[in-house]
């Protein structure tokens, strides 16, 4: 009661009787993101009136965003809001581990009321037991363990495959099974009774929600240790063909270099001030999103703007009544 | 795909690498200066870029977590902040700053990374004395207690209290050690003595102007004290005189006169004048007219809420100078007595001795009416009192002239009838001696003037 009674002497309300903003606190406060992946950061504000909702990162009080325009130039961070809407929220793509720790969405209240929301954005890890490789002996059982650790929920699936197949229980190989046990920690066990040469190759576990990680098997006889060295040879091999790819890239790239430099220079004097110039920045890197939201920015800052006409308006129109 | 990937990302650095080139980044020219400011005056903070480009300037108050501006608008909504743009500066005005306005405030670009530099705004309050937490601007203690004066102040920085008398005086702190300025919010007082008494100022400063003081005055009170510079005092009938007291005494006293029991007030016959300094006063009392009734024993008395005390002065009567009339008497009794000269000689021999005695037993009188006055007055007065009467043997003279030229009327007047007399007789008769002596020496001087 205290609290209220402080809030309504602080502030000038827009409307009489109704209170101050306040924050819808059943939204959760921690925030769990995986890399690579978009998260979404949601506000809930109620009699928010003609106040700002804005988005500030802790760790450096980096300002992200102001109502609808995005301050920040990282282009993964973005406002999200529908008119007449109470959630505000911040998008952030291509979330990295670097991007974890405490995000506050303030009101442009005195004081500024904020709500905190702490995001971890994690990674999660796929690892076989015993990998990357692994020699069997003909006739023994393939034992392959696959373990997928710090995913924000268990993977809903896990699929093995074999040489870029997915493997299936119904082949006339036969003697296939797989356990797979879902929770913190998910494991999933691929078996393969009496291993025979063709079943020597390439496995792949691929959680749904993971990343995929490979071992490659070796079915070996006691008595033949030379066909360990005709395997590492072909690794070899196979490393030749990708160097001459980073060669052709450079000659292409630089050849493009040379078309940008020229259109640069024709457009450069010619550009005027404000955010034009980063759309045509915003040109160059990517043709169309990007251009698209540049120009979406722009109309945020003067829907801002108007917002602050409007704001003087309200001003005024009180005042009248006064006088 | 991964080298798809790999292009891609190629393309995108080469394309940012160019555009950096070809358009300065922006940078921040000069830090922004820390700033002090009185609380309830303005202050401005500036944050110099340059080649700003299409990118956006934001202030920032890093202690209250607060979003002031963006660009040219006000986000923050307390009407004090405002933003300004002229050069390449960044301004923000802080109008009638606040205590809560102090801290660090960040000045950032919207550059990918985002660069920002920070500022110290802060705010110096005045100082200021709380008089509730502080002594009340007039005390009172009791001479020889304990006082503990004190004076607390707010302001920022915190400010640093002195303590002064306002009239010069030096101040006894920490076992009597004098000092002209005490550093301290206490003051400690042991043992207040009278000489204490008076107006202390206690000063508040702390760099910020105005400083402030407080005023406090310190009452010393203790029981009346007389003191008395003549306890008796001698003078002829029909003339004036005045006695007086000098006394000390706070909270202040009433003084007033006593003679017979009777409360003196100013008539025509007395004049009461009272002279004042602090806690000292200086009474007197003026007898017009001296009669018969005027003579005897006058207290000045000093009272107030913590006890009174008295002091006594007595006033005793002294002869007039002779008369041409008595001058006349004596010729005649010289004309009588000038027949028996040969027998003057001896008889002033013995009346020198005799005087000598009587002197003695004169002595004695004055003394019984020390002890009589010292009886009502404290034991300073008594001992005053006492050092008085060792002090004034030309008082003691006085007395026995007085007592012989009375008693010597009535010698002269029994002479007439009887020649040999008893020892009292004697001492009448060395009395007349004496004065014969003198008749002769005068009778002698118009003897010769005649020839």
């Amino acid at each position: 009661a205290s609290k209220r009674f402080f809030t309504d002497f602080l502030q000038d309300l827009p409307t009489p009787g109704t209170g101050g903003p306040t924050f819808d606190t059943t939204i959760g406060t921690n925030i769990t993101g995986l890399v690579g992946k978009t998260v979404k950061l949601t506000c809930r504000v109620k009699n928010l009136g003609n106040r700002t909702v804005s988005w500030v990162r802790h760790r450096d009080i980096h300002l992200l965003t102001v109502g609808r325009y995005t301050y920040t130039s990282d282009q993964r961070f973005e406002a999200m809001h529908s008119p007449h809407a109470e959630d505000w929220t911040l998008r952030i793509r291509y979330a990295q581990r670097k991007d974890s720790g405490i995000y506050e969405c303030q009101i442009s209240t005195t004081p500024p009321i904020g709500h905190s929301v702490y995001l971890n954005i994690v990674e999660p890890v796929t690892d076989i037991i015993g990998g990357p490789e692994l020699h069997i002996n003909r006739g023994s059982t393939i034992n392959l363990t696959c373990i997928v650790k710090f995913a924000p929920e268990p993977p809903p699936t896990v699929i093995w495959s074999h040489n870029r197949e997915i493997i299936n229980f119904d082949s006339p190989r036969g003697g296939i099974s797989l356990v797979t046990e879902k929770g913190v920690l998910t494991t999933s066990r691929l078996l393969v009774q009496k291993a025979i040469t063709q079943d020597s190759g390439l496995y792949t576990c691929t959680p749904s929600n993971a990343n995929p990680t490979s071992v490659r098997v070796h079915i070996v006889d006691g008595e033949h240790p030379a066909a360990m060295h005709t395997g590492n040879n072909g690794n070899s091999t196979a490393s030749q063909p990708p160097v001459l790819l980073p060669l052709v890239l450079l000659t292409c790239s630089t050849l493009m270099l040379l078309q940008l430099v020229a259109s640069c220079s024709t457009l450069v004097p010619a550009t005027p001030p404000g955010c034009r110039t980063v759309q045509q920045a915003s040109t160059f890197a990517e043709e169309k999103a990007m251009g698209q939201r540049s120009n979406r920015n722009c109309q945020d800052l003067q829907e801002l703007e108007e917002s602050q006409d409007l704001r003087r308006r309200g001003v005024e129109r009180s005042a009248v009544p006064g006088t | 795909s991964r080298f798809t990937n790999r292009r891609i990302m190629f393309l995108i650095y080469m394309t940012n690498l160019v555009t950096h080139v070809m358009m300065d980044e922006p940078r921040f020219a000069q830090p922004i200066p820390n700033v002090t400011v009185a609380v309830g005056r303005d202050a401005n903070l500036p944050c110099v870029v340059e080649h700003l480009g299409g990118y956006k300037v934001a202030w920032i108050h890093i202690d209250r977590q607060m979003i002031l501006t963006i660009h040219r608008h006000v986000i923050s909504r307390i009407p004090r902040y405002s933003i300004t743009y002229t050069d390449n500066t960044w301004l923000l005005h802080v109008n009638q700053a606040h205590q809560d306005d102090r801290g660090y405030y960040m000045c950032q670009v919207n550059t990918n990374p985002m660069i920002s530099q920070v500022g110290y705004l802060q705010v110096v309050v005045p100082p200021n004395i709380l008089d509730i937490e502080s002594t009340p601007s007039s005390v009172a203690v009791r001479e020889n207690q304990n006082i503990n004066m004190t004076c607390r102040a707010d302001g920022f920085p915190a400010p640093k209290i002195i303590w002064r008398r306002e009239d010069g005086e030096e101040i006894a702190v920490e076992k009597k050690k004098k000092v002209l300025v005490y550093d301290a919010d206490v003051l400690p007082l042991t043992k207040v003595s009278r000489n204490e008494m008076g107006a202390y100022l206690c000063i508040a400063t702390n760099g910020v102007p105005p400083s402030v003081s407080k005023r406090i005055i310190l009452d010393v009170e203790f029981s009346p004290m007389i003191w008395v510079p003549n306890q008796l005092v001698g003078a002829p009938s029909g003339t004036d005189v005045t006695i007086d007291c000098h006394t000390e005494a706070h909270p202040k006293a009433i003084i007033y006169w006593v003679y017979n029991s009777v409360m003196v007030l100013p008539s025509k016959k007395y004049k009461t004048d009272y002279t004042e300094n602090s806690y000292r006063a200086h009474m007197k009392l003026t007898i017009r007219n001296l009669q018969y009734g005027d003579f005897g024993n006058y207290r000045c008395i000093s009272k107030n809420s913590l006890g009174e005390t008295e002091g006594s002065i007595r006033v005793y009567e002294i002869p007039l100078p002779s008369t041409p009339s008595k001058q006349v008497t004596h010729t005649t009794v010289e004309s009588r007595e000038n027949n028996i000269i040969p027998s003057s000689r001896n008889d002033t021999t013995k009346s020198l001795q005799t005087d000598v005695g009587y002197a003695m037993k004169n002595d004695l009188y004055p003394g019984s009416a020390s002890s009589s006055s010292s009886g009502g007055s404290s034991s300073a007065a008594s001992s005053s009192s006492s050092m008085q009467t060792s002090a004034l043997p030309g008082g003691v003279a006085g007395n026995s002239l007085s007592s012989m030229g009375s008693k010597g009327s009535l010698a002269i007047g029994k002479s007439t009838f009887y020649t040999e007399r008893p020892p009292n007789e004697y001492a009448a008769s060395s009395v007349a001696g004496l004065l014969l002596h003198r008749a002769l020496l005068f009778g002698s001087g118009i003897y010769l003037t005649l020839l």
